[in-house]
């Protein structure tokens, strides 16, 4: 089978790549600088020493809550003036001139809880701005356990990969989102107005059918790249994704499913007033995969198994991004060295020098990294001071 | 703190206000006020009479709800307006945005907002009682929804749509492909709307 695929060295496509990165009271850092070329970014250095944080600072180049899942304002350094600034040069951007200046940052009045955006030295109206121009995925050790527990988890992580490759799916997520808390809060008030909840369901409505024909498509495509996941030496998997509304999605297609979701929203308004949830809609599907080589469910697969599906699933979703937006996205992996064998460590550094990719990653130790060598740069890492070792 | 002994606490005041406002910051607000204190004559004195005026003669317009210094407001009061078509807006800025447009002679209708349950602004909140009104006249023929393409904004057309029915032509503004997009980046959704509102050439 051929399955070196679409990317000779010559045909790569462009990485996306962070030339600087400046941090201003974030997290433990009250001022760092750092300077990167286009290949590899290896973070070592003492727990709180502030590696993670790098990489939380580059996740808010996408639009939410980063990659620890924070609030914007719980980043602000102990000590600062409770706002936080980051910014950095991004090369390789399609259509953007090379480098392009992006910045986010928080005003330190505590009234003001968005963060601001800027792209090109000019204010964009919100984060989602960023998914335009960049993709980002991550990793995080708290989603080691990922297949094992929590849906809600597992849908969000698969909304990330949906929202990197199609940026309208992530406003479509929080229009959807919007409109249900809405819902709800009308359901939970007295005497809700019926023509205000039958405006609000049927936004869910328009909304929840291509959130879900997207979700289904990313699904279809991922699975077209295992071939390449299993060359690179990790774990295929098989994916599934199953709800109610899912279900007739499929059989009757877009338009009937819309008209379907809003009867049974209209129907179910007492139950969900009382649950205090949405009991029906693309929120409740289950994703799901199979770890193929063993034939068993993901979430009985060991730890080490389940972490290497994980990023398996990434590498396929980034060769995947390369050649549908002709643009290799950044990586964050925080600890992803943690339950990886000798062997799986060095087929993911092989992966990620053949996709071209940036890559941050962290750990305390170098030693580890060693077989990336001059394929890499390594930083030390501490609190408001970074040092290129090599 | 300094700031304000520096400047005098009037001064720091000034600055604060108009720093708060919308697409103004310190910085900007500094430089306005310093142009203010130095420009007495020419800056200071008129803007102290405009704003002077515009509180003291400022009125919402009975019909419209949109606001003016004349009541009616010279849009309802312009008899070269047509008064069987309507086009009913969220905020004043967004009246604005239509008549630079230069393309609709009708009538308007302010809301004063859209329908937020996260905000607690709800149907009473806004100015729908005065549009239900209106919409009994059988002069007129059509009511153009142009609230914004917002999850609050589009349950607000659609709230008003079913409370319109039978009434006159509700519409809304068309939704596609934007002037000078390329099909390849434009988002799914879009296209699938700009497909189903197609029109003959």
């Amino acid at each position: 089978m051929a399955v070196s695929l679409s990317f000779s060295p010559s045909s790569r496509p462009d990485p996306l790549w962070l030339g600087r990165l400046g941090l201003w009271d974030f997290r433990p850092h009250a001022r760092l600088e750092m300077r990167m070329d286009q290949r590899p970014v290896i973070l070592n250095g003492e727990n709180g020493g502030g590696k993670t944080s790098l990489l939380e600072a580059i996740s808010f180049f996408a639009p939410g809550r980063g990659l620890r899942r924070a609030a914007s304002r719980e980043a602000a350094r102990h000590g600062g003036e409770g706002g936080w600034t980051v910014s950095a040069d991004l090369h390789g951007a399609p259509q953007a001139p090379s480098p392009l200046p992006l910045g986010t940052a928080l005003p330190p009045d505590p009234s003001r809880r968005a963060r601001k955006t800027r792209i090109g030295g000019k204010s964009a109206s919100s984060p989602l701005a960023f998914g335009e121009i960049l993709s980002l995925l991550w990793i995080t050790p708290s989603m080691d356990r990922l297949f094992a527990e929590g849906a809600k988890a597992r849908l969000r992580f698969l909304d990330r990969l949906a929202a990197a490759l199609h940026p309208d799916h992530a406003a479509r997520a929080a229009s959807y989102e919007r409109a249900k808390r809405q819902r709800q809060r009308l359901l939970e008030g007295r005497a809700p107005d019926k023509d205000w909840l039958d405006a609000l369901e049927d936004r869910m409505a328009e909304e929840a059918a291509q959130l879900a024909r997207t979700r289904a498509s990313l699904l279809e495509d991922l699975t077209r790249r295992m071939a390449f996941v299993r060359e690179t030496g990790f774990p295929t998997a098989r994916f599934s994704l199953e709800g109610d509304f899912e279900k007739i999605l499929a059989a009757e297609g877009g338009d009937k499913a819309a008209l379907w979701l809003k009867e049974r929203l209209r129907h179910q308004r007492r139950l969900d007033a009382h649950l205090r949830r949405a009991s029906v809609g693309p929120h409740r599907a289950r994703f799901s995969a199979c770890h193929l080589p063993s034939g068993t469910p993901a979430a009985l697969a060991s730890s080490g198994e389940q972490k290497a599906l994980l990023l398996g699933i990434l590498l396929a979703a980034a060769l995947l991004m390369g050649e549908r937006k002709k643009e290799a996205p950044l990586l964050l992996l925080d600890e992803a060295l943690v339950h990886l064998d000798k062997e799986r460590r060095e087929a993911l550094f092989r992966a990620m020098i053949t996709l071209g990719l940036q890559v941050w990653m962290t750990g305390t130790d170098a030693e580890p990294f060693a077989f990336l060598g001059a394929k890499a740069q390594f930083f030390s890492v501490a609190p408001g001071a970074i040092r290129r070792v090599s | 703190m300094a700031e304000s002994a520096e400047r005098g606490a009037e001064i720091a005041r000034l600055i604060s206000l108009l720093a708060a406002l919308p697409g103004l910051g310190p910085r900007s607000a500094r430089r306005a006020v310093l142009h203010l204190i130095t420009r007495r004559e020419e800056s200071l004195k008129p803007l102290i009479t405009a704003l002077t005026r515009l509180d003291t003669e400022m009125r919402q317009c009975p019909q419209c709800g949109a606001i003016d210094i004349r009541v009616p407001c010279r849009i309802c009061a312009d008899p070269r307006r047509s008064g069987e078509i309507l086009c009913v807006v969220e905020h004043m800025g967004d009246l604005w945005a239509l008549e630079r447009a230069e393309a609709f002679r009708g009538r308007y209708h302010v809301l004063g907002g859209a329908l937020c349950a996260l905000d607690g602004i709800g149907p009473e909140d806004l100015n729908i009682a005065s549009l239900l009104e209106r919409a009994r006249n059988p002069e007129l023929r059509e009511i153009i929804l142009a609230t914004n393409a917002t999850v609050d904004g589009q349950t607000t057309a659609h709230y008003l749509a079913e409370k319109l029915s039978g009434m006159a032509t509700v519409s809304r503004l068309a939704r596609g492909v934007p002037i000078g997009s390329e099909l390849d980046y434009m988002d799914d959704g879009t296209l699938a709307d700009a497909l189903r509102q197609r029109r003959p050439f």
